[in-house]
């Protein structure tokens, strides 16, 4: 019980979060007629925020910030439809792109590591840098990737859709393992106090850069899942996924600060974010609202925490 | 991001009263100046007609709206701050502005008066986020970028009706002089008047000691929360302005005509030397990277390189320019 009340106590973000997914998958499944293909296709369109979320909040828990994750899963996806459409072969340019988010990644960490640029500049100006490219390999929306790939987010295992144990074992097979390494550790110390982290031995440069490193291939990830479910490329496919990344990070207790979060945390504030979506659908109200109620989900999961810390060190925010 | 002091920046208490630091300042406002002189020379040299008056102008025209947008953009970096709705602001003011206008001359003070205030009261929003409920300013911005971006959504219902009014159209457009057009002479006035304020009103000396030490700030008894929430609220005013402007430029209205200003001010300020960490830098600056930026932006196009190779090249400049500053900053402090 005891290990069960220390994390509730350090991190009441995440079983909030999660409380709220619930409610809205309840509400949401309550009005609206489902079937187990429309479920597995819909949460097939969710795993690409998941993913690229993961590795934004694995940024942020280092003190830095990623805008680049949008782009990255763009030039992702561009890569293999341009690709495949002209040669064949999408598992090769997968592998293609993978190797360019792997490199946009490794940049961003050494100059925000190395050079000690502003993480929000840097990873601004290679977002810039990897749209341009993406224009560049697919112009305009199309290409084509091959059928075994966009078959892949209706496959059932057993009773489940594969997307959704992709879901599922991201945190247990990625994260536990990670947070439970040296990196983790190293990670986490690192967000939180550089210099103190520094003194203990840690390498706090090698760590940031794979931060930045890890956020691109989760983003990278993320842009493949995109390419299944759309079965094509669109050089502006994930412009609107770099805010929605921060924001699920956010809702799911990541801080901002550094130095604290988990991945159970950012999986439940992707979700949320993308279901407010399909509740608000379902409940018939204008689909324009569905970001005045993001943005407001997005503010009171920051302000109900940090209230409740003020209060509970005991003086008024001033 | 927001609070760390810059390593080996000053916090004492002198810093913080003088806010200056002479070398590394003079370096930050003169680099930009260097990069804009001679992007501006190899333009020329590849297309002699950005020495013609017209496309003077047409340079001027884009600057002056785009330095509107990142007069509040300056100011709240300069304390360490940021404001990702500066776009989605422009843009709302835009669809608001068009509306009401409907073509008419008559409505230009109303559509004025109400997209001021809805500017004010975005940034109102933000300032309070920020301040009282201890909002990180990425969040709070980006939670009200969201909502305005939905407010512009259900006000429209997803299309934008009404027009810009001839008068101001006229104002924005109109060249007199050869290069002048009205917008022009309202950025250099909003230039005057931020750039007196940063350096000779107690108003301005509040804003780069909350940027340089909030903590020592309020020890000197200094107004940082209000000084904070002003700021906001000068931000969102100032956004709202440039979609007004905007509205005269483009004619009409848009779904996201504004949003590019959320990172293009950004940019501008940083290639114009204001730090990221708050408590130095200067307008003077923004208005040298706003002219880089819209210089880069028309000189790749003339040159008849696709959008594709443009996003490279403004990705690759930023860096550099960054790279370049932060080196010289560093060597001189």
């Amino acid at each position: 019980m005891r290990p069960v009340r220390t994390y509730l106590r350090r991190e009441p973000s995440v079983p909030a979060a999660w409380a709220v997914l619930l409610v809205i998958v309840l509400i949401w499944l309550a009005g609206s007629s489902v079937s187990v293909l429309s479920v597995t296709i819909m949460i097939g369109q969710k795993v690409p925020l998941v993913l690229a979320s993961i590795g934004a909040a694995i940024v942020i828990m280092s003190r830095g910030i990623d805008l680049s994750v949008g782009a990255v899963l763009t030039v992702v996806n561009t890569i293999i439809a341009a690709g495949t459409a002209a040669f064949g072969n999408s598992l090769a340019w997968i592998g293609v792109g993978l190797a360019v988010a792997l490199v946009a990644g490794l940049v961003n960490g050494l100059c925000v590591a190395w050079l000690r640029l502003p993480p929000l500049i840097v990873t601004l100006a290679v977002q810039s840098i990897l749209l341009g490219v993406a224009l560049y390999v697919l112009p305009t929306p199309g290409g084509a990737v091959d059928a075994w790939l966009k078959d892949l987010p209706l496959v059932l295992v057993g009773p489940f859709p594969l997307m959704l144990l992709i879901v599922v074992a991201a945190p247990l097979l990625i994260w536990y393992p990670l947070r439970r390494s040296r990196f983790g550790t190293a990670l986490l110390s690192s967000g939180a106090d550089e210099s103190a982290a520094y003194a203990s031995g840690i390498n706090v440069r090698r760590t940031v850069v794979s931060s930045y490193v890890l956020s691109a291939l989760f983003a990278g990830l993320a842009g493949i899942v995109m390419s299944m479910n759309t079965g094509s490329g669109d050089p502006t496919i994930g412009v609107p996924f770099t805010m929605n990344t921060i924001a699920a990070a956010v809702v799911g207790g990541v801080s901002l600060a550094g130095g604290r979060g988990t991945i159970a945390g950012p999986i439940a504030g992707a979700l949320v974010v993308s279901f407010i979506g399909n509740l608000l659908f379902s409940m018939g109200v204008n689909s324009y609202w569905q970001y005045v109620v993001t943005g407001a989900v997005l503010i009171v999961a920051i302000a109900i925490p940090a209230g409740l810390r003020a209060i509970r060190a005991g003086r008024q925010p001033s | 991001m927001t609070t760390t002091p810059e390593p080996g920046g000053p916090g004492t208490a002198t810093a913080v009263v003088a806010a200056s630091h002479p070398r590394v300042d003079r370096v930050r406002q003169l680099v930009p100046v260097i990069v804009l002189v001679a992007m501006y020379a190899i333009t020329v040299a590849i297309a002699p007609g950005y020495l013609e008056p017209p496309q003077i102008g047409s340079l001027l025209q884009l600057a002056s709206i785009l330095g509107i947008a990142a007069v509040g953009q300056t100011l709240v970096i300069l304390i360490g701050g940021i404001d990702l709705s500066v776009g989605a602001v422009a843009t709302l003011s835009n669809l608001v502005a068009a509306a009401i206008l409907a073509g008419s001359d008559a409505s230009l003070p109303v559509a004025l008066l109400v997209v001021l205030a809805v500017g004010a009261l975005v940034g109102l929003g933000n300032g309070l986020l920020i301040q009282y409920l201890k909002v990180p300013d990425l969040v709070a911005t980006l939670a009200s970028m969201t909502v305005v971006v939905g407010a512009g959504l259900l006000f429209t219902q997803g299309s934008p009706k009404g027009r810009s009014a001839p008068l101001l159209n006229a104002l924005v457009t109109g060249r007199f002089l050869g290069v002048l057009t009205g917008g022009v002479l309202i950025w250099l006035a909003v230039s005057v008047v931020v750039i007196l304020f940063l350096r000779r009103s107690a108003g301005g000396r509040y804003v780069y000691a909350v940027g340089l030490n909030r903590e020592a700030s309020r020890y000197a008894a200094v107004p940082v929360g209000r000084t904070v929430i002003l700021l906001y609220v000068a931000s969102g005013l100032m956004a709202a302005l440039a979609g007004f402007l905007l509205t005269g430029y483009t004619g009409s209205a848009y779904l996201a005509s504004g949003d590019s200003y959320q990172m293009q001010t950004i940019a501008a300020v940083i290639l114009g030397g204001t730090s990221m960490f708050g408590g130095r830098g200067g307008y003077g600056g923004t208005i040298i990277g706003v002219l880089i930026t819209v210089l880069l932006v028309s000189a790749l196009r003339v040159v008849g390189i696709a959008q594709a190779g443009q996003d490279i090249a403004y990705g690759v400049i930023l860096l550099g320019m960054l790279l370049l500053l932060t080196r010289m900053a560093r060597r001189s402090a």
